[in-house]
Order: structure tokens, then C-alpha cells, then sequence
């Protein structure tokens, strides 16, 4: 805590704001670490490039336990705050003007060139894209997945439409993650914002320029 | 100098030694047999221990599945376990594989055959499908024929352009598919693009816990200059094994015979499928009387997904780890240029 002494007051100003609650921190840790997992292995039946790393059918069996915890990582969240999750998805699936500004600039950002991005709430247009591929793209995934390895009770034809769906789905979700990645640990104007998934803080300069919108919302906190 | 296993489905008489042989030098070890119920072949189809299993069919009309499906019935109409042996037993031998042996048998009233086994087998054959089906001509009486089912050792495998680790390879020298256990993920790819569906998965496989497995042209023997076990084993030579440019002439010299004697549609199968099967099979009729494509392709798809979607797949990774370079010097520089101006 930083003491502002100006005016003969005593003001207590905090230095990080937390942004991410424990729940969700837990379920974004899974989802990753299932999604590198079930990534890095599919890969391996993907790129022949890769085909060394396989380890037989230790490749296939690491692939189920990534999906696993993909599968498992969102009941984190609705077990615990069920209420809070319906609020999260209705911010997420609504995009103000300012959002389509954002999604708008977001390119020229993302190209590390000198963009001024619009005022965002607590998820910018970009977190919320995200959210929705992954989203999306996990259902897809388990829809897919489990299809093919039931494969053997359905129509010959089924196997070429699922298999080609499953890969395109995680070519998707493989250059998602690369973005998001980069973003959150390499990119110099994001990265401050990594320490949020470890213990659920942003430091505060970082929320105000980022997350004005959503940083307004919660002044009446330190009030 | 490849090699060829030459299958002449006239000479085979079914006796199935070439599974037993199959098993026994592989090692395969056996099904559970609860999984495999009653009929005339050991096996519905190739299983992950049984890599070839000699299929049952019939010439001229589809009767067959009076035997198979109709067990219950054909058990009622028997009075004990051991007729019921015998006679599936003799009903095989006296109707294949040479056509029309029922047709010319004249049979006659039951007290007049009793006494000679095997016409009255023949007899009670003929009057279970009288009564239990609607066959009334003689002619209709279906003429068995078997063909050993198992890889074909295709040129253009398509298991091969599936496998996405390279398990499955070919040697050309020799000219059959090997496949690399060891490396096998058991992904099941190759059964889904096999034209033939010859690979089998093992049952752990759904779980990520099994492999693959297919006959391998008995490598280990035919490197050592032995024929492959089946081939070995066959008593009536039913079974050729050789180089298979003599293996070709040899078939085509069945197929010329074969229409001598009147099979019209005979073929030999194999010798342009697929760039050329190392298993060709002398037919006495039409490849989809005997449970085989008539022309046998690699499927479509695989084509579209490997060389279509997997590249373009590779392509998007990679650019995308371009982009975000880029981004990455761009914001040094970027960054650079703040700090210059302050």
C-alpha cells in the first residue's frame, strides 16, 4: 500500500486490484494445462514432423487425460458460483460500440504497432473473442473427440467429416492459444496482466488503462 | 524382386489350417470364444489376434443365412448335439468346393437312405430347406466356396498414406506392408482408409491403451527364404507363394482353365488393384461374390486431409508464430523510439 499524504489526508491507494477469484484461476489452470497437453500429443498425429515423439500409444493416452481436464475445467467455475458465471457469460456475449472499436483496432495492436484502443470493461472485445472460440471450440472438441472414439458404432462416412472438424477445431484453438500466449506473457503493454491467473491480481495502473470502464465500476469498492 | 501369395479360391477346400498356421507361428493367441457365436466360420471377420479367416460363400444364390441366422430353428429340427455336428460337417464337405454336387445326388425316400450315412445327411439337409424355406428347385441348393481373408499387401496402401507416424511401411524389395508395433499409436486411422478392412484394433484402443495389428506376410519367414506359415500349411495348395511376376502367370493360367470350364466371370484378382496387390486371388466368379470391392481405392479423403487440410494446418501455426515475431520486434522497436523521443 502506498500512503498519499497530500492535502493532510490520509489516502490508502492500493497497488494491485484483484480481478480473477480463486475459482477461476483453478479452472483457467486446468483448461491450460489440459489444452498443452491434448494439443502437444494431437500434434504428434497431426505433423509427421513430430511422429518421433509419440511414444506409441503414450501419445493417445495423454491426449484423453488433456481432454479430461478440459472437460472437468469449466465445472470449477459453475460449481462454485453458478449465479456469478451467468453474469460473466452475459458481459462476455455483449459487444458495445466501444467493443467493435476495439475489434476494429485490435489488429494494428496485436502487430505491436502504437494504437490508442477504446475504454473496455472488465473483459476487452479481444478477452471475450477468446472466452467464445474457447468456449465454442471445446464444445466442439468434445462433440468431435468423443464422436471419433465411438467411431466403430457409426456410419463409415462419419469418420473423414469428424476427423478433418477435429483438426481444423485445433488449428483453431492451437493459434488462439499462441495469441493469447504472447499476449500474456511477451507483449510489453499485456504482460503485467499475467500475475492474474497465479493469484488473481492487476496492478491497479495496468486496470485503469486497460479496463477504465470496469476500474470506474469498482471505485465505489475503495470508497 | 517382390514376392506374391497366390490364393486360388477353386482348390480351397476350407479346412482352415492356414488359421491355425497363422496363429501358431505369430503367436496370436486365441479369441474369447463368446465373442465369436456359432456358424461356419471360426470368425465373423479378422480380429486383432486372428489375422486371416477363411470366409464362407456361396455361388448362384445368397442361402447362407439360413445356416448362420437360422441356428435355432436348424436346432430345433435336429435331435441332439451330435447330429447336428455331423451333418454341418458332411453338408460342407459334399457341397463345395466343386458346384453342383446336390443338384445330380437323387435322392430318394428316408427309409431307402438310412442306411448310408451320408446320403441321409444329404437327404436331411435337403429336407430342413424344403421345410424351412421356400426353396423347391435344386438348382437353388446354394455351392459353398471359401476365400482366406486377410492383407493384401496393397502398393498403393492406403493404411500407409493413414498412419500419421509412419508405423506402417513398405517393402518394396519384398513387396508386402510392415508394421512397426513399437511405434503404432493405435490411433486406428488405418482401419478407417483400409478399402479391404483388414487392420484390427485391440480393445483397449478406444482408451488410448491398444494397437493395431494385420498379417505381415510371414516377413520373418519369407526373409529367410521359408514361405509364409499359411502357405506352409495349406494341403490341397490352395496356397502359392513365389515371385509374384510367376505368381501372376500362375493365376492367369487358373483364370484361363476356370473358363474352360465354364466360370465365365473368372478373375484374378489383384494383379492391377491398388498399383498391384502382393496377394492376388484366382475367383471362380465376380469379386463382390466373394466380399471384395470390385475396384478397390484409396479413399478420397485422405487426400483432402493430408494434403489439404494438415498442410494449410501447419501453414496457419506457423504464420501465426510469424505475426506474433513480428509483433514482438515491432514493439521493441517501438519501444525504442519512445524511449529516444523522451
Amino acid at each position: 500500500m502506498d500512503e498519499d499524504t497530500n492535502n493532510n489526508s490520509l489516502i490508502i491507494v492500493p497497488k494491485r486490484v484483484e480481478r480473477i477469484k480463486l475459482h477461476e484461476r483453478i479452472s483457467h489452470a486446468v483448461n491450460a494445462l489440459g489444452f498443452l497437453l491434448a494439443a502437444g500429443t494431437g500434434l504428434v498425429l497431426f505433423y509427421k514432423g513430430l511422429k518421433k515423439l509419440s511414444g506409441g500409444t503414450r501419445s493417445r493416452q495423454l491426449h484423453r487425460v488433456g481432454a479430461a481436464l478440459m472437460i472437468s475445467a469449466p465445472f470449477f467455475v459453475w460449481g462454485k458460483d453458478w449465479q456469478g458465471w451467468k453474469k460473466t457469460w452475459r458481459e462476455i456475449t455483449y459487444f458495445s460500440k466501444e467493443d467493435r472499436e476495439f475489434l476494429k483496432r485490435a489488429p494494428m495492436y496485436m502487430l505491436g504497432f502504437p494504437v490508442k484502443m477504446p475504454p473496455q470493461g472488465k473483459f476487452n472485445a479481444g478477452q471475450k473473442m477468446n472466452f467464445l472460440m474457447v468456449t465454442f471450440n471445446s464444445a466442439g472438441f468434445v462433440l468431435t473427440g468423443g464422436l471419433l472414439m465411438l467411431r466403430r458404432h457409426l456410419p463409415e462416412k462419419a469418420f473423414p467429416y469428424l476427423i478433418i472438424a477435429h483438426d481444423i477445431q485445433a488449428i483453431v484453438g492451437i493459434c488462439g492459444f499462441m495469441a493469447h500466449a504472447y499476449l500474456a506473457l511477451l507483449h510489453p503493454d499485456t504482460r503485467p496482466s499475467f500475475r492474474a491467473v497465479i493469484d488473481g491480481t492487476v496492478p491497479v495502473e495496468y486496470a485503469l488503462g486497460h479496463h477504465a470502464l470496469w476500474s470506474e465500476s469498482q471505485k465505489h469498492k475503495l470508497d | 524382386m517382390q514376392y506374391a501369395k497366390l490364393i486360388d479360391i477353386s482348390k480351397c477346400v476350407g479346412c482352415r489350417a492356414c488359421e491355425v498356421a497363422c496363429k501358431e507361428w505369430n503367436e496370436t493367441g486365441i479369441d474369447d470364444p463368446k465373442e465369436h457365436p456359432f456358424g461356419y466360420q471360426s470368425h465373423e471377420d479378422l480380429t486383432y489376434r486372428t489375422w486371416n479367416v477363411v470366409k464362407f460363400f456361396e455361388l448362384g444364390n445368397k442361402k447362407s443365412d439360413l445356416i448362420v441366422n437360422k441356428t435355432d430353428q436348424f436346432n430345433e429340427n435336429l435331435e441332439t448335439d451330435h447330429t447336428k455336428d455331423k451333418l454341418l460337417f458332411q453338408y460342407d464337405a459334399l457341397l463345395g468346393p466343386e458346384p453342383g454336387n446336390l443338384i445330380e445326388t437323387n435322392l430318394g425316400s428316408e427309409s431307402e437312405l438310412e442306411s448310408e450315412e451320408i446320403n441321409y445327411s444329404v437327404w436331411q439337409v435337403t429336407k430342413f430347406f424344403n421345410q424351412n424355406t421356400n426353396i423347391t428347385n435344386q438348382h437353388e441348393i446354394p455351392k459353398w466356396m471359401f476365400r482366406k481373408h486377410g492383407c493384401m499387401h496393397c502398393t498403393e496402401a492406403a493404411c500407409i498414406k493413414a498412419c500419421p507416424v509412419d508405423a506402417l511401411t513398405r517393402n518394396n524389395e519384398l513387396g508386402y506392408v510392415r508394421l512397426n508395433v513399437s511405434t503404432c499409436t493405435g490411433c486406428g486411422y488405418c482401419v478407417d482408409a483400409c478399402p479391404f478392412d483388414v487392420p484390427k484394433l485391440d480393445s483397449g484402443a478406444i482408451w488410448g491403451f491398444g494397437k493395431v495389428s494385420k498379417c505381415r506376410l510371414c516377413s520373418d519367414r519369407i526373409q529367410h527364404n521359408k514361405q509364409p506359415a499359411c502357405v506352409q500349411s495349406c494341403p490341397p495348395n490352395a496356397l502359392e507363394f513365389g515371385l509374384r511376376s510367376e505368381m501372376v502367370k500362375l493365376g492367369q493360367n487358373r483364370i484361363d482353365d476356370l473358363k474352360e470350364r465354364g466360370y465365365k466371370d473368372a478373375y484374378l484378382y489383384g494383379e492391377n488393384e491398388l498399383g498391384g496387390l502382393n496377394v492376388l486371388t484366382v475367383l471362380p466368379s465376380k469379386p463382390k461374390d466373394f466380399d471384395l470391392p470390385e475396384n478397390p481405392k484409396v479413399p478420397e479423403y485422405l487426400n483432402t486431409w493430408k494434403k489439404v487440410v494438415q498442410p494449410l494446418g501447419v501453414l496457419a501455426i506457423a504464420g501465426t508464430a510469424l505475426m506474433l515475431g513480428f509483433s514482438f520486434v515491432n514493439n521493441l522497436l517501438q519501444g525504442s523510439k519512445k524511449g529516444d523521443s523522451h
